[in-house]
């Protein structure tokens, strides 16, 4: 029993163990593949490597899957530009552009991300105004859609500012919640539908926030045109192909679609810097 | 109770003792020992949960404290209701309110702070059911209840068949054994001796049995055997012989007996000693035993005589045989000392079914043969006849009956008065036997004394003479009468007779100068060594002694004078034939001078008339006795005479004859 404990403390305090060597420098014909850290690494592993095995067969080429202990972390690596190619979210590919410009190849054009802001349905609180001053929750500074947008709508469409309580996941943000602990959360309309029934009934939304691409898979600028193609069209010919869609709605892409930093411009505009977090 | 159940009780009891102990001591102990150690390691896991929960504490992150609880609750079933609340009791899992849960006996709360670097962040409440462990408790107490059960049954079983196997059956077969020996049945099979201790007991047991054996059979040895030559005995024979007889009348076969007497074996033993005649004893009963096959029987009946008993062919061939080799053997002289014995056998031989068909009349039958071959010379054998029987029954009858009378005393005295031949005054009496049977009336002396002299019965015959004429004289109450009793030869080799004399005298308080003993010249001549010493020891006893029957053997007169003699009897043979034969009156007349001449006194025997009473007078002879004067005659009568008068022939009859 004292080993199951353990395993507990393990899965839930130790470091997520995906040690890979840093690929860029090598240029070998393995590229390296990061992929931003939202789940577990057992999970990332589970939904990517089959994906990058159809992608090395489409392809020829050869992929390593790199693992991130933790979002910053994965952040600090794609700016020193570790990765040959990654999934970011779309502020990542703006923060990126900055340094190393990643080049957006493919995302999902079926949906559009936006965050939400959640009440308890006992709670008098009904508009987005009505939380200036009070305790919200959020996942973590730089979470995009949970964090970063909804904070910027209310400062900047509401002009409110409201105090932050970090509480590490999307579910902890639903929990602080339902159970009174903080007025109100953000997370997104995602993670919301995923809470169990007994937590989801306690709560209600009250605010959808404005609306970006998802994330796209991303090229460093630094593989060549022609690789950066290469896995582009086959990306986009496994869209066309049951096997390949359903690898896909794991990421999950639900429409794969090519992406352009086009997409993403409007984010820049948002004003996100303020409430964005970087790493010591 | 067997050793079995005795073994068995403890067991039984040691069962009690475990159940009752484990059921209401050590159970309910064990029992409370387990749950207090359990509560005690939920604890230990709430201490492990606390640092877990720590940091999302410190996160506020809900989401992962609600994780480890869920999934801690899931773990453990025991764990009902878990509730954390902050300090200021703000409830932080699980998402809803619990409910009261229904008490039991087993329900227990533990409480726990959740602290980090002093501070408290809050607190667990929780509420566990231990009543699925106890069950289990119980119920493996229960489980080892029954091994125990289940061990201690199987060790009384392996106890019993090893009980019954080494030492029951064992134990068993020996008091069976046991039981047997005590009904004198000694060939009893005993177990096999294991290795331990019951083992020792068979083994102790057995050599019991042997020792007991042995020694049955030693005793068996001693009653069934001749101590002297280790032959069979009487006993022994009689039951070989019964055997025989009714195996031969079942497989219709033939039987002898051999009946062996050693002639003049006992003269051996009387000159030569006890310790000769017991060798030459031993001699003769190894001779006797070579001369017959494995399987035939050789018994000692006692004394010199042997029993032989044969398996025979229907000819009667064996007994010849084995008769004729037995002759022959005793015919080399035995060497004993420095004595060289020649003894003769006297075989008597009887045959079944031919002569007899029991041992009774078997061991008759031979003995009559044996002593009608000693009546033919010895030597030799002889088969039973019919008319040998014949012959010896009346023998028998006699033997009988001289026991008989004996007992009886169907003896009675005569009496015949001794004269003086000059003045026919009574001065001497003689006492003489006679033997009235009730059935055959008056039976004379020379038909019994032979026969009484050859038995033996002589001695208590003459020991009675002599004690009923002394009686009957002190009745006459005419003390100076002189008393005459007859001695045989037997007499004088009796070595008690001296003491008879003695004990008679002093009991009967009879004058010894009174009494005479008469011998016969034949008696006398026996043995003359031994009779001289006898004389002369009678002599000093103040009792006279007469050599009766003079002139009839073939003494030597030079021999007169050793012999302590006080009177000669001279016979009637001489004293009949006077006074015509010359020959008798010289004869007598010499042995009246010789008399005279050695001062010894001289009684006429048989005078049956005036003349010859008249010539042995003129002779110089003292005394006659005979016809003359009175016959013999019934104690009473000569009392009568005495009372009336002392001289012989009386006057009436004196005057008849000069009349």
């Amino acid at each position: 029993m004292n080993l199951r404990i353990a395993a507990l403390l393990t899965s839930f305090f130790g470091f997520f163990v995906m040690v890979g060597t840093p690929a860029y420098a090598s240029k070998s014909v393995t590229y390296t593949f990061g992929v931003v850290p939202q789940f577990d690494a057992r999970h990332t592993h589970r939904v990517w490597r089959p994906l990058l095995t159809e992608l090395e067969q489409r392809t020829g080429l050869k992929f390593r899957l790199v693992g991130s202990s933790s979002i910053p972390n994965f952040e600090s690596q794609f700016l020193a530009g570790e990765f040959d190619f990654a999934y970011m979210n779309p502020y990542h590919v703006l923060k990126a552009s900055m340094s190393q410009s990643y080049v957006p190849l493919v995302r999902d054009i079926g949906r559009s991300l936006y965050g939400v802001v959640v009440v308890r349905k006992d709670s008098p609180i009904r508009d987005m105004k009505e939380l200036a001053n009070k305790l919200v929750a959020f996942p973590s500074p730089n979470a995009l859609g949970a964090s970063l947008i909804p904070r910027a709508d209310l400062k900047y469409i509401y002009g409110v500012s409201v105090e932050p309580l970090y509480v590490q996941s999307h579910s902890s943000v639903y929990l602080n919640v339902a159970m009174g602990k903080v007025d109100a959360g953000g997370g997104v309309q995602k993670t919301f539908d995923q809470q169990p029934r007994s937590v989801r009934d306690k709560l209600q939304i009250i605010y959808e926030t404005r609306r970006s691409a998802p994330h796209p898979i991303a090229a460093h600028s630094n593989v060549s045109p022609a690789v950066r193609l290469s896995v582009q069209q086959a990306l986009l010919a496994l869209g066309k192909t049951a096997k390949g869609r359903d690898l896909l709605q794991l990421i999950p892409i639900k429409q794969i679609g090519v992406a352009s930093m086009e997409d993403y411009r409007p984010l820049g505009e948002w004003g996100l810097q303020e409430f964005y977090k970087s790493k010591d | 109770m067997g050793i079995r159940g005795k073994l068995l009780l403890p067991l039984l009891a040691l069962v009690i003792i475990i159940i009752g102990s484990v059921e209401y001591y050590w159970g309910p102990k064990f029992v409370e020992q387990a749950k207090t150690q359990h509560l005690a390691q939920q604890k230990i896991q709430l201490g492990v949960l606390e640092i877990a929960l720590v940091e999302p504490m410190l996160n506020s992150n809900l989401a992962q404290i609600h994780l480890i609880l869920d999934n801690v609750i899931a773990e453990y079933p025991e764990w009902i209701q878990l509730e954390l609340r902050t300090p200021d009791h703000h409830r932080l899992y699980p998402i809803d309110e619990l409910s009261d849960v229904a008490g039991s006996e087993h329900m227990f709360r533990h409480t726990h702070l959740v602290e980090y670097l002093d501070s408290a962040l809050g607190t667990i409440d929780l509420t566990v059911d231990v009543s699925g462990f106890i069950k289990g408790v119980e119920h493996q107490l229960l489980v080892l209840e029954y091994l125990l059960l289940l061990l201690l049954s199987l060790v009384a079983g392996a106890s019993t068949i090893l009980q019954e196997r080494f030492v029951r059956h064992p134990m068993r077969r020996l008091a069976h054994a046991a039981s047997r020996i005590a009904k004198g049945d000694f060939d009893v099979k005993l177990p096999k001796p294991s290795n331990d201790e019951v083992g020792q007991l068979i083994i102790a047991f057995g050599d019991m049995c042997k020792m007991r054996n042995s020694a049955e059979i030693a005793l068996e040895e001693m009653a069934y055997s001749d101590v002297l030559t280790r032959l069979p005995n009487r006993a022994m024979l009689k039951n070989y012989l019964t055997k025989m007889l009714a195996n031969a009348r079942r497989a219709e076969r033939t039987v002898s007996v051999l009946f062996i007497d050693l002639d003049r074996f006992k003269v051996v033993n009387d000159t030569l000693g006890h310790d000769t005649g017991d060798k030459l004893l031993t001699d003769a009963a190894e001779r006797i035993s070579s001369c017959i096959r494995t399987g035939d029987l050789v018994a000692r009946l006692g004394g010199d005589e042997f029993t032989l008993v044969l398996d025979e062919q229907n000819d009667y061939r064996s007994s010849r045989v084995v008769a004729e080799r037995i002759v022959n053997v005793m015919e080399k002289p035995f060497i004993i000392g420095n004595h060289r014995l020649v003894i003769s056998p006297s075989i008597g031989i009887s045959l079944y079914p031919k002569h007899a068909t029991d041992y009774g009349s078997m061991m008759q039958c031979a003995d009559t043969a044996m002593y009608r071959a000693k009546e033919l010379g010895g030597n030799r054998y002889e088969y039973y006849s019919t008319e040998m029987s014949d012959k010896l029954s009346r023998h028998m009858r006699i033997e009988v009956g001289l026991r008989r009378a004996i007992a009886e005393e169907e003896f009675v005295l005569y009496y015949q008065p001794k004269v003086e031949l000059v003045s026919g005054k009574i001065i001497g009496v003689e006492a003489l036997i006679r033997w009235m049977d009730p059935e055959q009336g008056m039976i004379p002396p020379d038909d019994f004394i032979p026969l009484a002299e050859e038995t033996g019965l002589i001695i208590p015959i003459g020991e009675w003479v002599l004690r009923k004429a002394c009686e009957q004289h002190a009745e006459w109450g005419a003390c100076d009468i002189e008393l005459a009793i007859n001695l045989s030869a037997n007499h004088l080799s009796d070595s008690n007779l001296l003491d008879t004399l003695r004990t008679t005298l002093r009991e009967t308080g009879f004058a010894p100068h009174l009494l005479e003993l008469e011998i016969t010249e034949n008696a006398i001549m026996q043995n003359v060594q031994q009779t001289i010493t006898i004389l002369e020891q009678i002599k000093t006893l103040g009792v006279k002694v007469a050599i009766d029957d003079f002139g009839t053997g073939y003494s030597s007169l030079s021999y007169l004078n050793r012999y302590a003699i006080d009177t000669i009897k001279i016979d009637r043979s001489f004293i009949m034939d006077l006074p015509q034969n010359t020959d008798a009156l010289a004869i007598t007349s010499a042995t009246i001078a010789m008399a005279q001449n050695l001062k010894r006194r001289v009684v006429a025997e048989g005078v049956e008339t005036i003349e010859q009473a008249t010539i042995l007078a003129e002779l110089g002879c003292e005394m006659g006795q005979g016809y003359y004067y009175r016959k013999p005659m019934p104690a009473s009568e000569f009392a009568a005479i005495l009372s009336s008068t002392r001289y012989l022939p009386n006057d009436q009859e004196l005057h008849a004859g000069q009349g």
